[in-house]
């Protein structure tokens, strides 16, 4: 397995697209930085720049990037015709696709956090005074990028199933604009795509307490997050298994 | 020794089957020429037998396992090409062979620069594989079979993109590669010249159905021999043969006579002159290995004798 790990490492390592992800991502701190500069009142604080930050993150830019992500592990075998390099080899299917699905996981985990530090030097920029809660914000971060990363399995079945770039692409886009306005509906934290963020909201009290009370309870909205990551995870590793995938 | 083996393989499509009962057999230290028309059913037979497609029907034996249930370790004395070369385009050829290393289970520099110098490669180790031409890659593609010197190479159409000179060195390498390595090779081409100067052993393939399986030796016997002759008067010459020797006579435009089933030339010769007829050429030929495939293949045009 690790070997199969190293080899998703190099052919990531020089991905263009991969790189461009990381670009994307740190769009996000410098457009907060733009737009809060420009907007914010008399008393801008940390706070309010991280938690602007991190919406903007979790509802526009990250779910993009995961989708390109997710889309161009599968999306490239195809294209180059490269699974059949693979299921030849003496591994198992199943590591190959595992091992795309570890490498996205990290690469995500990897992008929040290039997207906190680039936080924190866009706020550092607009002198907002002193800086409190680093741990806290570092777990908000992770947990941020940990909540992309769920959706890598079903944009991974998509790309499996379409064998397309383009298609994935397209439902990610779909869903994320639905995403946002999901969000504020009172069935939020069951549906899928959504479950994410707002659990995150949840857990770290940074939802606003004017809002309608959510349909379900903790356990059951966990329950959405585990078959938004778990459910896809199944199947794509046993089409993997299973299709002719060349 | 049998080193691949199919107990008739079947593959079906919504009903249609492409590849239909095929049993054939590669020994240990073969090269076997796996021959046919294109849409013959070459590849998917060869994706049969290396588990990436699942037969509707048969059985394969690849090293003595079935490859879609043996523990995937027999891929390490497996090298293949199939379709055309595949790559990681955005990788050099030294890292798409470092990416073949790592699936057998290790890396080795040495032998990632000894199969680049083989196959001709040495000064693009470097180059990104998207800048290559298309002889550059199937070259590459071959190096990539070979790493881990594997028992059995499965090379499908190896030589596209190859010109006459790459073509030579291919079969130059493979008889190296069964003579000093022991390797065993199984070859698709729907290439004719590509297969016999190089082949031990054939099977051809013609819409899904192995028509023949046999050494070249045994294929040339069974294509027989034919007479040419020239002669006065060819039509009377023509029902004359039909009628009394049951021969099948083919007339040709410039009045020579093709003749088959005739037995000897010397009775063939006898009985146009009791009949007064001025035999000016009568020329005994074998019949050539094209021939024999044009008629096992039913005359399909597709397999093809490339420039050589």
């Amino acid at each position: 397995m690790w070997n199969v790990l190293q080899i998703e490492a190099l052919k990531w390592r020089r991905n263009a697209l991969v790189w461009v992800t990381l670009a994307a991502t740190l769009a996000t701190p410098l457009l907060t930085t733009l737009l809060f500069g420009m907007s914010e009142g008399p008393n801008p604080t940390w706070h309010k720049f991280l938690n602007q930050s991190l919406m903007m993150e979790t509802m526009m830019i990250g779910p993009l990037v995961t989708t390109l992500i997710g889309a161009n592990a599968i999306s490239s075998e195809y294209q180059f015709e490269t699974w059949k390099l693979s299921f030849t080899a003496p591994v198992q299917r199943w590591q190959v696709y595992l091992a795309k699905v570890i490498l996205g996981i990290f690469w995500t985990l990897g992008l929040e956090v290039a997207a906190f530090l680039g936080s924190l030097v866009g706020g550092s920029l607009l002198n907002l005074g002193p800086f409190e809660g680093f741990w806290y914000w570092t777990q908000q971060w992770l947990l941020a990028g940990v909540g992309l990363s769920v959706m890598l399995p079903l944009y991974h079945l998509v790309t499996l199933i379409s064998r397309s770039f383009f298609v994935t692409s397209g439902v990610g886009i779909v869903g994320t604009f639905a995403g946002i306005l999901m969000v504020s509906s009172k069935w939020a934290a069951l549906y899928p795509i959504t479950s994410v963020p707002v659990l995150l909201a949840i857990w770290f009290d940074s939802r606003p307490g004017d809002v309608q009370v959510l349909v379900g309870s903790q356990p059951l909205w966990l329950l959405s997050l585990g078959v938004a990551f778990l459910l896809p995870l199944l199947l794509n590793l046993v089409y993997v298994r299973r299709a002719d995938l060349t | 020794m049998q080193i691949l083996s199919t107990d008739r393989l079947t593959k079906r499509y919504g009903g249609q089957a492409v590849v239909n009962g095929v049993s054939l057999t590669v020994q240990q230290g073969d090269i076997y020429g796996f021959l046919g028309p294109n849409g013959a059913g070459k590849t998917t037979t060869i994706r049969m037998l290396l588990g990436l497609t699942r037969p509707s029907g048969g059985r394969v034996c690849l090293l003595g396992q079935d490859p879609l249930t043996a523990d995937r370790s027999l891929f390490k004395q497996v090298g293949s090409l199939i379709e055309g070369p595949a790559f990681w385009p955005h990788l050099s050829a030294a890292e798409n062979m470092v990416i073949i290393q790592k699936l057998k289970g290790g890396t080795n520099r040495q032998e990632i620069t000894a199969t680049l110098e083989l196959v001709g490669l040495a000064d693009a180790a470097r180059k990104p594989v998207k800048h290559f031409s298309l002889g550059m890659k199937q070259r590459l593609g071959i190096g990539m079979a070979l790493l881990g010197k594997p028992r059995l190479l499965v090379l499908d159409e190896p030589t596209n993109g190859l010109d006459p000179e790459g073509f030579r060195e291919m079969r130059s390498l493979l008889r190296r590669l069964v003579t000093d390595q022991g390797m065993t090779v199984l070859l698709s081409s729907h290439l004719l010249s590509e297969v016999e100067q190089v082949a031990t052993r054939i099977g051809v393939i013609q819409r899904g159905r192995l028509v023949t399986e046999a050494t070249v030796a045994d294929l040339r016997g069974q294509g027989g021999h034919r007479l040419e002759v020239t002669v006065s008067r060819p039509d009377l010459a023509a029902t004359l043969l039909r009628e009394r020797l049951n021969a099948q006579v083919e007339p040709h435009e410039d009045g020579t006579l093709v003749v088959r089933d005739a037995g000897s030339a010397a009775a063939v010769n006898s009985l146009l002159v009791r009949h007064d007829l001025d035999v000016s050429r009568l020329v005994e030929r074998e019949a050539s290995l094209e021939e024999i495939f044009f008629n096992l293949t039913g005359g399909e045009t597709h397999v093809e004798r490339a420039a050589d």
